[in-house]
């Protein structure tokens, strides 16, 4: 195992961490909206917060690419300095969050969904204002669904690889992370390292998805 | 009596639904039978080099123009299409831009080694994006240079960042040293080109992804192949690697072979067998084709060098 092998690792883990913090309180706020409230353009919002869900990553990657890019909305000729996001590891935290927010966003609803909107109106008859009802009694029910929401948010960040290898590159020590690592593996043909990063992906989804799957059953159970 | 009548009726469509059905799934059968004898008859499947791709989207229209042959091409980088042959021959022919790979299917005996010719050569170049202020008189000015990315394509794998790296891990970094240092002794790894700027190296899966890092970014530099950069209208060439500049400078050059086929026991039959010679012959005659004047007038309008002796 070399240097760039544990620096990919250690790359994933620190952006799929940080791009789950950064989508969670919106991703959260978004489910609660299309959980309980309806409102005008609903759908359209709900669409457009879950389309990265259904287009190519590679389609996602290129469309942040061009926003980036020096001449577009966000690039430096444009809004006057330089962000500096692309080929840099920011860029891999920003691909991730927007594909793995509607995962989040999805996975939070369904949990908002299953609190009984009963127990919110007995808690607003008891004095409780909407914002500490949302507080105190919908996030906590909400709670196993939601931990699983961040859990999922956090593999979908770990494998994404398409719009990331876009924004980010793929440049050892840099922005190579677990999944453009065994793709460089494998173009290089080298099978012992590509083992290797398998073995690491299946480890590190596994155990995400039986903690989402433990915690989303010891719901129904209690 | 209507209700009858009427389950009579529904009676003959149901049947016929059925006739339709029972056809229709013959075919498929039949479709599918001869799908795969039938395909490979039809199309050459070319593996191609990313830097061919301009060249010979051309070559293979006129190809197909004049044979009626139809030919069909996968790009991609040398070392992607070979771990692809490796994996399943589905290729007919392969055109390496490298000897290495070409090597890496020959020993593991997937080409036939009769058919492998160097057909083409290119050169290195040094690029940067039309807008860029960057200037390089020289290969050592890149040590002093201020550029955020040396834009390659893979230097472990794929050809052009192969041939890149073996240009600039040759090239002493101080030029005095050239004359000094005997050429056949290798070099100190702190001293070269290579080592000054492999912190900035931004690997790219082939050859075409590295020149497009460069169209889409003002503050990379890349070194891709000569008709790479002639093929961009947004890159300008910075520097030229000549060929026989001095001992350090790679040969570029192309080679194609024929794909083997393993066939299974089955497809011995002499139908299999007669149409298997037909696809040789075809794959044949267009590998000639490549070293034809009417295909090497085409190659060196992209900048390709067709003299490869």
């Amino acid at each position: 195992m070399n240097t760039a092998t544990l620096d990919a690792m250690q790359l994933t883990l620190q952006v799929a961490s940080l791009a789950t913090l950064i989508i969670l309180i919106p991703g959260v706020l978004l489910a609660y909206a299309f959980a309980r409230f309806s409102f005008r353009g609903k759908r359209i919002a709900s669409a457009i917060v879950g389309i990265t869900l259904v287009l190519p990553p590679t389609a996602v990657g290129y469309l942040l690419l061009q926003i980036l890019a020096a001449d577009g909305p966000l690039g430096f000729r444009t809004i006057g300095f330089d962000l500096n996001i692309l080929l840099t590891w920011k860029a891999a935290v920003v691909a991730s969050s927007v594909m793995a927010l509607p995962l989040v966003v999805r996975t939070a609803r369904v949990a908002f969904e299953g609190v009984d909107p009963q127990l919110e109106q007995m808690a607003r008859t008891l004095g409780f204002g909407p914002i500490k009802t949302f507080f105190f009694f919908s996030l906590p029910l909400a709670s196993r669904g939601l931990i699983a929401a961040a859990i999922l948010g956090f593999t979908r960040a770990v494998g994404e690889f398409g719009a990331t290898v876009i924004v980010a590159g793929n440049i050892p020590g840099k922005t190579q992370t677990i999944a453009s690592a065994i793709f460089s593996a494998q173009q290089v043909g080298n099978e012992k390292e590509a083992y290797f990063l398998l073995g690491l992906a299946i480890i590190i989804g596994f155990v995400a998805i039986f903690s989402a799957e433990t915690l989303s059953e010891s719901k129904y159970k209690n | 009596m209507l209700g009858v009548k009427f389950l009579m009726g529904l009676n003959t469509i149901v049947r016929e639904v059925k006739k339709v059905l029972k056809l229709s799934l013959c075919a498929v059968l039949v479709i599918a039978g001869c799908g795969e004898v039938k395909n490979k008859d039809e199309a050459i499947l070319v593996f191609a080099a990313a830097s061919l791709r301009d060249v010979m989207k051309e070559i293979g229209t006129n190809y197909e123009q004049s044979t009626g042959d139809s030919i069909v091409f996968n790009f991609a980088g040398s070392n992607v299409l070979a771990q692809q042959i490796e994996a399943s021959a589905q290729a007919d022919i392969y055109l390496s831009a490298n000897v290495q790979w070409m090597d890496y299917l020959m020993d593991k005996g997937l080409v036939a080694p009769r058919s492998k010719k160097v057909f083409l050569s290119n050169s290195l170049v040094f690029i940067a994006n039309k807008r860029s202020q960057l200037v390089l008189n020289a290969p050592q000015d890149l040590s002093s240079l201020s550029f955020r990315f040396l834009s390659l394509g893979n230097p472990e794998a794929v050809p052009a960042g192969r041939y890149a790296k073996e240009y600039l891990s040759s090239y002493p970094l101080d030029a005095a040293q050239a004359s000094v240092q005997p050429l056949n002794e290798p070099l100190k790894k702190n001293k070269t080109l290579w080592s000054s700027v492999e912190n900035k190296i931004l690997p790219a899966p082939n050859v075409k992804a590295a020149t497009s890092m460069v169209e889409s970014m003002p503050d990379i530099l890349g070194i891709v192949y000569k008709t790479d950069a002639l093929a961009s209208d947004k890159v300008k060439i910075l520097f030229e690697v000549q060929s026989h500049e001095n001992n350090y400078s790679p040969r570029v050059q192309y080679l194609a072979a024929r794909v083997k086929k393993s066939f299974s026991e089955k497809d011995k039959s002499d139908d299999v067998k007669h149409m298997r010679e037909l696809h040789a012959a075809k794959m044949n005659s267009f590998l000639k084709y490549l070293l034809e004047e009417e295909a090497r007038e085409v190659f060196k309008a992209h900048g390709f060098n067709t003299d490869i002796h």
